[in-house]
């Protein structure tokens, strides 16, 4: 957030105004646009209160977080403010200072206070610490001003802000290159100065940048917490602390991602991380159902001939003539087909980019036959073509039995433009997009060979670190040695094929 | 604790900030401090002042059903609750609130005077002059504050109690004070001029509360206020 003001000149401002009800209303709209300019995922509500004893002015929620409650405050007495938050405010709560804090006579007292019950107190400089360097969406610093508004405590002016903003943001990135001094330094800051509410999830990401950036856990300055694993929310912290670009690193973090928590997160804040996510976990991210839009892409010149990203809650693949959407079930993509029904194709036109997609059966059909013809491969049986032209101009291919290159059978609908695998287990996004393009959008050479290499491994994936599709070795207790790993994603693929029908 | 008096001394009391309606209700630039901290009733610069003010607040917030905004000597609530007699000097309501938003004085305004006393004192004279600020307030701003409370922890003018809160004793207090009320120096010449709507007004708004340190063991629990808080929060968004 662009802060063109200080917080203390506007708050100044409004304190200024004659009526009671316009200075409440200016002081709470500035409050209400620093707190967002901490968090913006914070719903924030003004109440009608102001300065109550016991009531917040505002309150701030989350979607899987307590509710907590913002108290303002004026600065005048820091024990009248101390004694406040020892005997009237929730534990728990918020409390915003309307002027500076930090450097008064008692702040001492009201910091250790607020600490022991778990209330955060922040000063208009503190906030502004915190957002002046929000400028760079992608240091980190995002990510612990949102947790300091979800969990913080104790008394948080501009030089305690600033401290645990830099050694938290230092200690992930320290994290990810192994220096085991910065990563201690930010895990006691995130037990000192966080509610458990809070440090858990914050010390889990520096563990988790610790693990993907190659170091073993028993070697982490700290105690490894044994439940080490990424769900949607761990791993949209992830997505979202720091841009990382190191493949190696996401291939790591990738270990145990699957599209389920993929698909839970709505939106990324750096969209270059999702990318070399999904580019170094290609092989092993794996999607039941992939429907494919011919378009042709709008794009910047900087912007690259393909893109991952994630929109309505399905995971895109742009390319130069093509989208393709991933989901876990083809049912998500009920109404897109409605409004994209094609005809089938020619099997010309099938034969023509049928090669090496395995296409051992298809369904032909005009206005009155249905013909279903199978064989070993449809591009080496000389009686494809004539069973094609028995059936006259009018005969489309509705459906084709395919081979993705993983062996994960699918069904390919020309008419529903969809790409559905037909067994138990779930093909990459690399094996089921290669195959899902090929089968249902014309291209050339050049344009095949382009997204062949997109959606293979990059080549700074060194083959010691490839696992099996959903497996990757890390040293010693990694991610993925959690036993809750395994056995929370085994199921998510049995029920997935048992609702496999296409 | 900083002394209110202190403060007044060297912050700029009621600045430029100061309500442009307010009529008499200026900047006192120039204004010497001392005469206006003599000005302001004696306990607002003592400590057991501030702390009765404290804890009128922290009463009147426990009932859900009157919200104190403004406290004096916060600095910001200053020029929210400071009021000029007619000769420019200032007076001052220790705190100001609003009521909620349901019963028959919702989302009415107060002032208050709080007077954390041991015994009656000289609250009789103080109340008298409390009196004509309520007058002097109420023309100079009529629409300002809706309603006056007196809170105390001591009863006073005790024979006088039930006459306190009428008409012909505001009338008498602004006529008392009418020097700073009315700038009128002839008594004959300040009753004609003391407007008898506005006494009667002031009448019906007036509380007399006479709290005790018992009173907060009536307070609500902290569950259930926070229940009622939480519904109010509710009821409101």
């Amino acid at each position: 957030m662009q802060v063109d003001e200080s917080m203390q000149a506007a708050l100044s401002n409004a304190l200024a105004r004659s009526s009671w009800a316009d200075t409440i209303d200016g002081v709470k709209s500035i409050v209400a646009k620093h707190l967002d300019g901490m968090d913006s995922s914070a719903t924030i509500k003004k109440t009608s209160f102001f300065n109550h004893t016991f009531a917040p002015d505002i309150t701030l929620t989350w979607p899987n977080a307590a509710e907590r409650g913002v108290f303002l405050r004026f600065p005048d007495d820091v024990s009248y403010l101390t004694a406040s938050v020892d005997g009237d405010i929730p534990n728990g709560s918020m409390v915003l200072g309307l002027g500076e804090l930090e450097q008064r006579d008692g702040a001492e007292a009201l910091a250790s206070t607020s600490k022991a019950h778990e209330t955060l107190v922040l000063d208009p400089p503190g906030i502004e610490a915190l957002q002046t360097e929000k400028k760079d969406q992608k240091s980190g610093l995002p990510v612990v001003t949102a947790a300091v508004a979800r969990g913080a405590r104790g008394l948080f002016g501009r030089m305690k802000a600033q401290s645990v903003a830099s050694t938290i943001t230092q200690g992930l990135s320290g994290a990810a290159s192994g220096d085991a001094e910065k990563t201690r330094s930010a895990a006691t800051v995130t037990k000192e100065d966080f509610a458990p509410r809070e440090s858990v999830p914050l010390e889990h990401l520096i563990q988790t940048f610790w693990i993907a950036g190659g170091s073993k856990a028993s070697e982490y300055p700290g105690e490894f917490q044994a439940r080490a694993w990424l769900g949607s929310e761990e791993l949209r912290l992830v997505l979202d602390t720091a841009e990382v670009d190191d493949l190696l690193f996401w291939r790591q973090v990738g270990a145990d991602v699957t599209l389920k928590e993929l698909l839970a997160i709505s939106s990324v804040a750096i969209p270059s991380n999702l990318r070399r996510l999904v580019q170094a976990n290609v092989d092993r991210l794996a999607a039941k159902a992939a429907w494919v839009k011919p378009e042709q892409r709008l794009k910047e010149p900087e912007e690259p001939d393909f893109d991952w990203s994630l929109e309505s809650g399905l995971l895109r693949l742009a390319g130069p003539t093509f989208a393709v959407y991933f989901a876990r079930k083809k049912d998500r993509f009920k109404l897109l087909i409605a409004n994209n029904k094609r005809d089938g194709i020619t099997a010309t036109d099938l034969l023509a980019r049928a090669e090496g997609l395995g296409i051992r059966e298809i369904t032909q059909a005009d206005t009155r036959r249905t013909l279903v013809f199978k064989t070993d491969d449809i591009t080496q049986d000389s009686a494809t073509e004539q069973v094609a032209k028995s059936f006259g101009a009018d005969a489309r291919v509705t459906k084709a039995q395919a081979t993705v290159p993983g062996g994960t059978h699918v069904t390919v609908d020309f008419e529903d433009s969809t790409v559905v695998a037909v067994t138990n287990s779930s093909p990459s996004v690399g094996d089921l997009g290669r195959t899902a393009v090929k089968a249902l959008i014309e291209l050339d050479a050049d344009a095949d060979a382009a997204m062949t290499a997109f959606l293979s491994l990059p080549d700074e994936i060194p083959t010691d670190v490839l696992g099996g599709a959903s497996q990757v070795e890390l040293p010693e207790m990694g991610l993925h040695d959690s036993p809750e790993i395994g056995s929370e994603a085994e199921p998510s693929i049995t029920d997935e094929s048992a609702e496999n029908t296409s | 604790m900083e002394l209110a008096q202190g403060k007044w001394k060297d912050a700029n009391p009621v600045s430029a900030r100061c309500a442009p309606h307010f009529g008499g209700h200026r900047a006192i630039h120039g204004l010497d401090s001392l005469q206006y901290a003599r000005d302001m009733f004696a306990e607002e610069a003592h400590e057991a002042g501030a702390d009765g003010v404290r804890k009128a607040k922290r009463w009147l917030d426990a009932t859900t059903r009157a919200e104190v905004r403004w406290i004096f000597p916060e600095d910001a609530a200053r020029d929210k609750l400071t009021f000029n007699w007619i000769d420019d000097s200032k007076f001052v309501f220790d705190l100001g609130g609003i009521f909620s938003a349901n019963g028959p004085v919702a989302n009415k305004t107060f002032m208050a005077e709080v007077k954390n006393y041991t015994s009656a004192g000289s609250q009789g004279t103080m109340y008298s002059e409390y009196l004509a600020r309520c007058y002097r307030a109420r023309v100079v701003n009529p629409g300002y504050a809706d309603h006056f409370m007196w809170i105390t922890w001591h009863p006073f003018s005790v024979t006088n109690w039930s006459k306190l809160t009428t008409a012909a004793e505001v009338k008498a207090a602004v006529l008392q004070h009418r020097a700073k009320a009315l700038g009128i120096a002839d008594e004959q010449s300040a009753e004609a001029a003391i407007e008898q709507a506005v006494c009667e007004s002031i009448a019906e708004s007036l509380w007399l509360l006479v709290l005790s340190d018992k009173h907060e063991l009536l307070m609500l629990s902290p569950d259930d206020r926070a229940a009622v808080i939480a519904a109010q929060i509710k009821k409101a968004s």
